[in-house]
């Protein structure tokens, strides 16, 4: 509760400027999005959800955006718990690791995209790396990881990119609770993949919840990663967004909108999810 | 050597491999030029993306939009966000868990869905195309996210000390300047890396807000992709990769290099 | 409720717009056709001491550099008008304008457009460009106006909304270590892809799609069936045979037609790569420009199939909503002085084909021009003048663009 130090004015006053400055660019966002849609700001004729939804090309980009994020995402937490419990200790091979690990925290998808790209494409490094070694004969041969319809040139960035961050809340975790019950446990009988499954395991992923969901949303909103990376079939949900505003037919225009505001739902559902997993302390 | 060392030896080499590989990709990509498949080592060395990266009057504008758009976004966001958290954490359980949510909303929205609402309102504002136009942008995730680590610190936060100090006849503006700030070194200097970091790396608030007429690096490292110049797109995200690790360097050591708990 | 919130916001903003100092922009200056009225000196008069900001294609450093390192000082010393290049091509245009036109702001941010094709035609069907005020440019008499390519633009007239800058002519690039002797008809590449499964595709984008129109008008008895305005029926037959030769070719193509690559870039990068054998280029000297860049091998030649290729003139336009139409007008001038066309065509520069009808230059800048489009490395003249075709209606290309991402992509 307030203080008897500070005053309630002035608290009040704080919050409700919170209230403005988060929720009035949300609303204004949304609302020129809907009317986008809806045919009132914009050229864009309006169009109906109906006709958007039986769109196939939609739900496909939907689907593969769900896929890359998904599937980064998993990855990269399952990472991040192996580090956490192989590599969590206070031993300096253990502290070298998870500084090294964290190296790609702060690098900006951009620059990761283009690195992956030349590392991982199928006239790339590690192509080349084959074609000396005689492994292959023409970079056709090289598995398809850039461009691919699997995307998996998109998912390695995500986890090259967020397990480190992954790893930095799981380690963190696991020192502040995990370890002092996972012993708990063990000295009350329980076998080390007992105290593991039991204790360690689900502590640890209640505990990282929100960022996990964090993570995907960040994943699938992001627009620079696909542009470099992903498939042309399907395209990714932020590069149809891009791809249907410009073009020069309205209808498009506005299914541009409409979409936009589909994925925004989604993102607006993962706040709730989020919100609901979040622990509130206090 | 044990079974179970070595195999930890093992994983920390091919961590340490997995997580450095990339950027040493783009450190040779960057001073090789006509580096062509199949070849594994570059035939010729030079430095000439790097030296057009900081000679190219465009380049160096788009680098110092960046700069400024950084760290407006990072002072702003941090001076905005504390006591924003601040209030937040100190209300009831709903107000409290209200504004996480739009914190939370402003940092997940798809950049390209906020960016589509945000161009029509800043345009509305005169502000298209312009640094400022896409500062405010910026500012929306930004803020998002300072909020949540702000809030998070003082849901934590012991009020008796500065009741203490009230209590001891410190007026508002000491209790800030001799405790509060002392006290929140950690999480002011981690929310400006943060704030930093986040509009640092962003591509699409400002493709869309800054219509193509701010320029910034991220853009450029992607329109030197698109323009097949892989050496100087490669100089290019070194260049965007180098301070944002500097960034993340600096502020894990003022803040006593102990791990934060984000988000 | 939520108009006051939005009004507290706007607020919020202009204060804040107004603390980190004038941003707001002046009222319109004079509008391009009330300029056009005016004598030149009065115009150049107007526009010393302006800024010009000029949206255009920013995918390529020599093109950059043109713009930046030589265009930008000569015109600002010249006529005192300072000239920012920033990005933005084809159909981000039309976006960009039509969105800064609901905002209901009067004024834009860009004064000048680079244009052509389709672009130009959404733009003016859609009154977002500000015209007619190319005819008063002084040096527009010396532009070659009896080129069909130039006087034309995909069969549109420019009526004195665009003015005309470069010209260019698509064409395949191979290697010529690698392929030392290329298909030259349409039917021989089809037999190269069905010999070299895999090493053959083309992008998604602009230029990707003017290749296939290429191949449809040469299946249909030439550009010359499509001419005289859009024909839905004629498109419908010609797009039928034109899949069914696609669909043929799917599976020799690379990644056996499941992806393509997302523009010419990541063409050129799998082609470097020896990914395929064939990138495309809309600028038929590009094999030599790119090759001086280190982004392409040395060896890379161009190659214009004799079905016949396409050609166009790129042009500049003012936007309705354009802040400084007198300085967009001098730097659309200088664009067309001889000095500027011939830097701009030297292959160490761009290779950007002239737009000048040489025999109305002074026999000085003649010999100018001559003496360097004769690069053994470079398509002869003749060659690129035999087999060009001039663009037909924009509707052509929108329609294979929208079935092409909807049917076979």
């Amino acid at each position: 509760m307030i203080p008897p130090h500070v005053s309630a004015r002035q608290h009040l006053l704080t919050l409700s400027a919170a209230a403005l400055l988060l929720g009035v660019p949300i609303v204004v966002g949304i609302g020129y999005l809907v009317g986008g849609a809806i045919g009132v700001s914009g050229d864009a004729d309006g169009v109906s959800l109906g006709r958007v939804l039986r769109d196939g090309a939609v739900w496909r980009s939907a689907l593969l955006s769900l896929w890359i994020a998904g599937a980064g995402t998993s990855l990269a937490l399952t990472g991040a718990l192996s580090i956490a419990l192989l590599l969590g200790g206070a031993s300096k091979i253990e502290r070298f690791a998870r500084t090294v690990v964290a190296l790609p925290l702060p690098v900006p998808n951009v620059a990761a995209a283009v690195a992956v790209l030349l590392l991982l494409s199928q006239s790339g490094w590690l192509s080349r790396v084959a074609a000396q070694l005689h492994l292959i004969a023409t970079p056709g041969e090289f598995p398809a990881l850039v461009l691919d319809p699997w995307a998996i040139g998109v998912i390695a960035t995500v986890v090259w990119k967020e397990l480190p961050f992954l790893a930095l809340v799981a380690v963190s975790l696991q020192s502040l609770r995990g370890r002092a019950l996972t012993d708990a446990a063990r000295t009350l009988g329980a076998s080390p993949s007992q105290a593991l499954r039991t204790i360690t395991l689900p502590l640890l992923l209640r505990g990282m919840a929100p960022s996990v969901i964090a993570v995907f949303v960040f994943v699938l909103g992001s627009l620079e990663l696909p542009l470099v990376l992903a498939p042309s079939s399907p395209l990714a949900l932020p590069l149809l967004i891009q791809e249907r505003r410009q073009s020069l037919d309205a209808t498009s225009h506005g299914e541009a909108y409409l979409i936009a505001l589909l994925a925004t739902g989604l993102a607006v559902f993962a706040a709730l999810v989020h919100e609901a997993l979040r622990r509130d302390e206090a | 050597m044990t079974p179970r060392l070595s195999m930890r030896a093992l994983s920390v080499v091919a961590l340490t491999l997995f997580a450095s590989a990339p950027l040493a990709m783009l450190v040779v990509t960057s001073i090789a030029r006509g580096w062509f498949y199949p070849s594994v080592v570059p035939s010729s060395v030079d430095g000439g993306a790097w030296a057009e990266l900081f000679r190219d009057a465009s380049h160096r504008t788009a680098l110092l939009n960046s700069v400024v758009l950084a760290v407006s976004t990072a002072l702003v966001g941090t001076a905005l966000a504390l006591p924003l958290g601040r209030a937040a954490a100190l209300s009831t359980r709903g107000v409290r868990r209200s504004v996480a949510l739009l914190a939370f909303t402003a940092v997940a929205l798809p950049p390209v869905a906020l960016g589509a609402g945000l161009q029509l309102s800043v345009l509305t504002l005169g502000l298209g195309g312009t640094v400022v136009g896409v500062f405010l942008a910026h500012l929306v995730p930004a803020l998002g996210y300072l909020t949540l680590v702000f809030l998070g610190v003082f849901t934590r936060w012991d009020l008796r000390l500065e009741e203490a100090a009230a209590t001891l006849g410190a007026g508002g503006l000491e209790r800030w300047r001799h405790l509060m700030l002392p006290l929140l070194r950690r999480p002011i200097t981690e929310a400006l890396a943060l704030g930093f970091l986040v509009s640092w790396a962003q591509v699409a608030l400002t493709l869309l807000v800054g219509g193509g007429a701010v320029r910034t690096l991220p853009l450029d490292v992607l329109a030197m992709l698109q323009a097949g110049q892989d050496q100087r797109a490669a100089a290019g995200a070194l260049a965007l990769a180098i301070p944002a690790l500097f960034v993340l360097g600096v502020s894990r050591v003022a803040a006593g290099n102990t791990p934060a708990v984000v988000a | 409720m939520f108009a006051d919130v939005r009004r507290v916001f706007v607020f919020g903003a202009v204060c804040a717009a107004a603390l980190v100092g004038g941003c707001s922009r002046a009222a319109p200056a004079a509008a391009a056709p009330d300029l056009a009225k005016l004598p030149w000196d009065s115009i150049v008069r107007r526009a010393r001491g302006t800024t010009v900001i000029w949206r255009m294609w920013r995918g390529d450093p020599s093109v950059n550099a043109f713009v930046d390192r030589w265009v930008a000082p000569r015109v600002l010393a010249e006529y005192g008008v300072t000239l920012q290049a920033v990005s933005g091509q084809g159909s981000e245009l039309v976006d960009q304008l039509t969105v800064e036109t609901q905002s209901g702001a009067k004024v834009g941010t860009a004064s000048l457009l680079w244009i052509n094709g389709e672009t130009f035609g959404a733009l003016r069907s859609r009154q977002l460009l500000a015209g007619p005020w190319s005819g008063v440019l002084p040096a527009g008499a010396l532009v070659d106006s009896a080129s069909p390519i130039i006087s034309r633009d995909f069969e549109q007239d420019p009526g004195g909304f665009e003015s005309p800058y470069g010209t260019v002519q698509m064409a395949l690039i191979h290697d010529s270590a690698r392929t030392p002797q290329p298909p030259r008809t349409v039917d021989e590449l089809t037999h190269w892809i069905r010999t070299h499964p895999g090493r053959f595709t083309y992008d998604q984008s602009f230029t990707g799609i003017t290749f296939l129109k290429g191949v449809m008008y040469a299946q249909n008895g030439g550009v010359g069936t499509f001419a005289g305005g859009y024909d839905s029926t004629t498109y419908i037959a010609a797009r039928t045979r034109l899949f069914a030769w696609l669909d043929s070719l799917k599976p020799y193509l690379w990644r056996k037609g499941t992806q393509y690559p997302a523009d010419v870039a990541a063409m050129h990068r799998l082609f470097a790569n020896r990914e395929i054998d064939f990138s495309l280029s809309y600028n038929q000297n590009e094999a030599v420009t790119k090759a001086l860049q280190g982004v392409l091998p040395a060896t890379s030649r161009a190659l214009v199939l004799r079905d016949g290729t396409l050609a166009n003139a790129h042009f500049l336009g003012i936007p309705a909503n354009a802040p400084n139409a007198a300085g967009a007008m001098i730097v659309a001038n200088f664009l067309l002085s001889p000095a500027a066309q011939l830097e701009k065509q030297r292959p160490t520069v761009w290779a950007d084909g002239t737009v000048l009808d040489l025999a109305r230059l002074p026999a000085e800048w003649r010999e100018r021009f001559d003496s360097i489009v004769n690069d053994p490395r470079l398509v002869s003249a003749d060659t690129l003048r035999r087999y060009a075709r001039p663009e037909v209606s924009p509707r052509y290309h929108e329609r294979l663009t929208d079935d092409w991402r909807r049917m076979i992509r």
